[in-house]
């Protein structure tokens, strides 16, 4: 009744074939590292700095060419656009605008103005106080709207009372919301209400929805690459401890070999796809890792059974036999790990898409690099039966042999 | 490892009911919760800004503002000190965090020192114990050339308390912006991390962080006339006005009042022209007043971070503590100023060095795409499980089950931050948690094909599958343990279900399958084993 992925008597010659897997990763690895170095990752904000913004057109699909152009107009420098996820919705990334943090935030209010059918960045801020009319100024932004437009935006509000007029010498339009809107029980009530009485008002004005904005400054990217460099580095040297600690050293050696060969080729699958390298991307990275140290350990706890058991058996063959007797528990949770992780990618939205795309690629570069890397390495290493012997015996809670 | 104490049955259970208690808030509307007596567990999981919308902002306090600052104050102690005691000296100047000057007779070097000792020397950080190292080292040489520093303790103590009142003033002016719950919190040696949620667009809270409103009363050097670009005269400063660049004023160094002493500014009307209506203190008063009293006719400056917001004129003295300041105002700015003084100035300049901002729409989108994503992700192991393994495939996916309702329960009790990444982690747990039980299904097939009777195989597989499953798990934790250190934001929530995820499946595939797994065997007593 049960299904058996894996039949009982599996017997495939990994290890005799460990050349061949050696010459495959090696292969590999090269290419990641020319990957990573000649291609280059594709950092993100977080690392590298700037502004990310997400937005929604409002109606309908976006039009990248029209908005590459306005935005290219702005000469904030190189602007790069991107559907995502959706048709209606564009991911805009900005290098980081040279100047103080001032000019970051000019230059997000200047995008904004782009996609607002009232350019009110280039005018003087606006004035509330409670208990008076709050008067929004700025220009006719683009080209066939006019007062009506403003208008008809306006009207769809669920505010009742605005008035939208524009001076005919200036060419400003000027809209104003009754006093009611601006006022309430306090002044922080007040406050409150004239801040969302202009966050509607400003939604309306948009073309656009914004769903995201990012602004990282370089200092914080700097610091942020480190952090992401120690805590992979600590966490391998960590795992390496642990296995030490577990098992010998020569285990541990092994298994960082595996885990620093699954790293670097996660950094390639980045570059050769030109996924972005985030914060999300070190988290993806560790967390490989920890998946495949994960199923390298339950390898190395049979090989290490298995050294007690069969005294004599040379050790290709131990290793061998170790591998296939726990691979049908690989294969079998590295098949619901990859259900769980593509469902992830298929359902969990563009935001963690590339984040799940490298999980998927982890748990097979992971499971591949325990059986066919992992244990072959411990060949090459002078294990010494009798330390395991000694363990079972203390294991066991018996007085060692005499 | 097939017989169970009824203690401790009775501990699984409990923990399981206990992770439904948990759990339960989650399903319900705020409504719901808010009716749950507070004895029962009424919090729902707290959804990290990525997934409830809002802003976060990491501001850098600058610091070295704070020590220039510093520094300036012990160069005028040091500069009153000497004079007080006579002492003719030369090139007084500070260097970086360093007073320096030379004693222009090398006979007043002891002198000097002694003085220096008993004063600025004397001072000590404050400490609770009263133990406190001192502020600054005095080094001098027989070339009659001072040196006075401020010692690591003084700098490291000042810093604390630069960032400490800084978040404070953060605090109070984010909480005139109105209902907003803002969690501040001190990052680092010299950052502010502030999160607001529920904030879509954080222009007005920038601009109003972005000021210093450090506010202080001078009197105006009359002895010239102020223009650009002239030197001014010792003890005094050369200003611009708050509005009018090319209008200067000499303004007297020495601070009459100072921002702190206020208690309360508003905005209010004056003969119909905004301006800003201040209380002092009694301190504050009876210094406003006697500065009045006495300089009845001259000019008195309002300095606003370096600038002359208006100089009127003292008509008469003021005693009552209570002014108004007028200086062009529109009501906007009138109303702002008002705001920053109630809340004090800040210690040192705020700048934001990362900001993310997240739209409530999105945050919706995610949670609902990430409820997708588990649900069919924890389907599709349901049914895998339960073809791969059949019988015990399903008292796995019991167990898997259950270890879910844990780690919802565990979330909401421990209130720890759900993340967009955090979700992940959760999807990735239902992949990974089931590999316990594979480990031991696997180990018991083995232990049968080896020709064991049931009992014995299942007692076997699971003894020895647990070194292995302990060995592998800790390893992951290892990983999950430094991003919780070295991550941020977001990446910490992954950490966090991660790590919580390990414990749940680690309990829910040795506990409650194996419970599963010995009540079956006692009821069915099977002669083979269906695995």
């Amino acid at each position: 009744m049960a299904l058996k992925l894996v039949p009982d008597d599996i017997n495939l010659a990994f290890v005799r074939h460990r050349r061949v897997y050696f010459a495959l990763s090696a292969v590999l690895f090269v290419a990641a590292i020319a990957s990573t170095f000649l291609q280059g990752l594709n950092f993100g904000i977080d690392f590298k700095g700037g502004i990310l913004i997400e937005a929604r057109n409002k109606s309908g699909n976006a039009d990248l060419a029209a908005m590459r152009t306005q935005l290219g107009g702005l000469g904030l420098g190189e602007v790069s656009l991107q559907t995502f996820g959706e048709p209606t919705d564009v991911l805009i990334r900005i290098e980081k605008q040279s100047g103080d943090e001032q000019a970051q935030a000019a230059a997000i209010r200047r995008i904004k103005d782009v996609f607002s059918i009232l350019a009110t960045a280039t005018e003087e801020e606006p004035k509330f106080i409670r208990g008076q009319p709050m008067v929004l100024k700025g220009k006719l932004n683009r080209q066939g709207t006019t007062l009506a437009t403003i208008e008809e935006a306006v009207a769809k509000l669920s505010l009742t009372g605005v008035t939208a007029s524009r001076d005919a010498a200036s060419g400003l339009v000027q809209i104003v919301l009754p006093p009611q809107y601006g006022d309430g029980d306090g002044e922080s009530a007040a406050i409150d209400k004239q801040n969302q009485a202009l966050t509607s008002l400003r939604g309306a004005l948009s073309t656009v929805t914004y769903r995201r904005t990012e602004f990282v400054g370089p200092q914080v990217g700097e610091e942020l690459i480190m952090s992401g460099i120690w805590a992979v580095v600590l966490a391998l040297f960590g795992i390496m401890l642990y296995v030490w600690f577990r098992f010998e050293w020569q285990f541990s050696v092994a298994a960082i070999v595996a885990l620093t060969h699954d790293i670097l080729l996660t950094l390639g699958f980045f570059a050769e796809l030109e996924l972005e390298f985030n914060l999300a991307t070190v988290a993806a990275v560790l967390t490989i890792a920890g998946y495949s140290i994960n199923d390298t350990v339950v390898v190395f706890d049979r090989v290490r059974e298995n050294l007690r058991k069969y005294k004599k058996m040379p050790l290709p063959e131990l290793m061998n036999k170790s591998i296939n007797e726990t691979l049908s528990r690989t294969v079998l949770t590295s098949v619901t790990t990859l259900l769980a992780v593509l469902a992830l990618v298929v359902l969990g939205g563009q935001v963690i898409r590339d984040f799940s795309l490298a999980l998927v690629w982890g748990v097979v570069i992971g499971t591949y690099s325990s059986i066919c890397l992992a244990v072959p390495i411990l060949l090459y290493f002078n294990l010494r039966r009798d330390t395991f012997a000694e363990t079972e015996a203390e294991a066991e809670g018996r007085a060692p042999a005499e | 490892m097939v017989h169970f104490p009824r203690w401790q049955i009775v501990l699984i259970i409990l923990a399981c009911v206990l992770g439904l208690g948990f759990a339960t808030p989650n399903l319900l509307s705020d409504k719901q919760v808010a009716s749950i007596p507070s004895f029962l567990p009424h919090k729902k999981i707290n959804l990290g800004l990525d997934l409830q919308g809002g802003a976060h902002l990491l501001l850098q306090v600058d610091v070295d503002y704070v020590f220039r600052e510093y520094i300036a104050s012990i160069a005028d102690s040091v500069r009153g000190e000497l004079r007080e005691g006579r002492i003719r000296f030369a090139g007084l100047r500070v260097e970086s965090r360093t007073v320096r000057f030379r004693v222009r007779n090398t006979a007043d070097i002891e002198k000097t020192r002694e003085r220096l000792r008993s004063g600025v020397g004397s001072a000590t950080t404050g400490s609770l114990l009263g133990g406190g190292s001192r502020e600054v080292e005095i080094e001098s040489g027989g070339d009659g050339v001072f040196r006075v520093t401020l010692t690591e303790a003084a700098i490291r103590s000042r810093q604390d308390q630069a960032i400490e009142q800084s978040i404070e003033v953060v605090r109070r002016r984010v909480d005139e912006l109105g209902t907003l719950e803002p969690i501040i919190q001190r990052q680092g040696d010299d950052r502010i991390l502030l999160q607001v949620p529920g904030l879509e667009d954080p222009e007005r809270l920038k601009r109003i962080l972005g000021k210093t409103a450090k506010m202080t009363f001078h009197l105006v050097d009359q002895s010239e006339v102020a223009r650009k670009g002239m030197r001014a005269p010792p003890g005094a400063m050369l200003l611009p006005d708050d509005t009018d660049e090319n209008q200067f004023y000499l303004i007297k160094r020495r601070v009459e009042v100072g921002g702190e002493d206020l208690v309360d500014a508003q905005p209010t009307l004056q003969d119909g022209l905004p301006v800003v209506s201040f209380r002092f203190n009694s301190r504050g008063a009876r210094r406003f007043g006697n500065t009045t009293r006495r300089n009845v006719g001259k000019p008195f400056a309002i300095v606003l971070d370096g600038k002359v917001i208006s100089a009127p004129v003292i008509r008469e003295p003021i005693l009552g503590g209570a002014g108004i300041i007028s200086g062009g105002f529109t009501n906007q700015t009138a109303g702002d100023l008002a705001l920053l003084l109630r809340a004090g100035a800040l210690p040192a300049p705020l700048s934001p060095l990362e900001e993310r901002t997240v739209g409530a729409s999105l945050g919706t989108d995610s949670i609902r795409k990430g409820e997708y994503a588990s649900v069919i992700g924890l389907v599709l192991v349901i049914v895998f499980m339960g073809i791969a393994y059949g019988r015990f495939g399903i008292m796995a996916n019991v167990a898997l089950t259950a270890n879910m309702i844990l780690l919802l329960g565990a979330l909401s009790l421990l209130q720890a931050t759900l993340t967009l990444p955090g979700i992940a982690g959760i999807v990735l747990t239902i992949g990974m948690a089931v590999d316990a039980n594979v480990l031991i299904f696997e180990r018991i097939r083995e232990e049968v094909r080896s020709g064991r009777t049931p009992i014995s195989a299942i007692d076997a597989g699971y003894r020895r599958a647990i070194t292995t499953i302990v060995d592998s798990n800790l390893t992951t934790f290892i990983a999950a343990l430094m991003l919780f250190f070295f991550g941020s934001g977001p990446i910490k929530g992954f950490a966090v279900t991660l790590s919580i995820g390990l414990a749940t499946s680690m309990f829910s595939a040795i506990m409650i399958t194996r419970l599963i797994v010995s009540l079956w065997l006692r009821r069915k007593r099977p002669a083979a084993l269906p695995i």
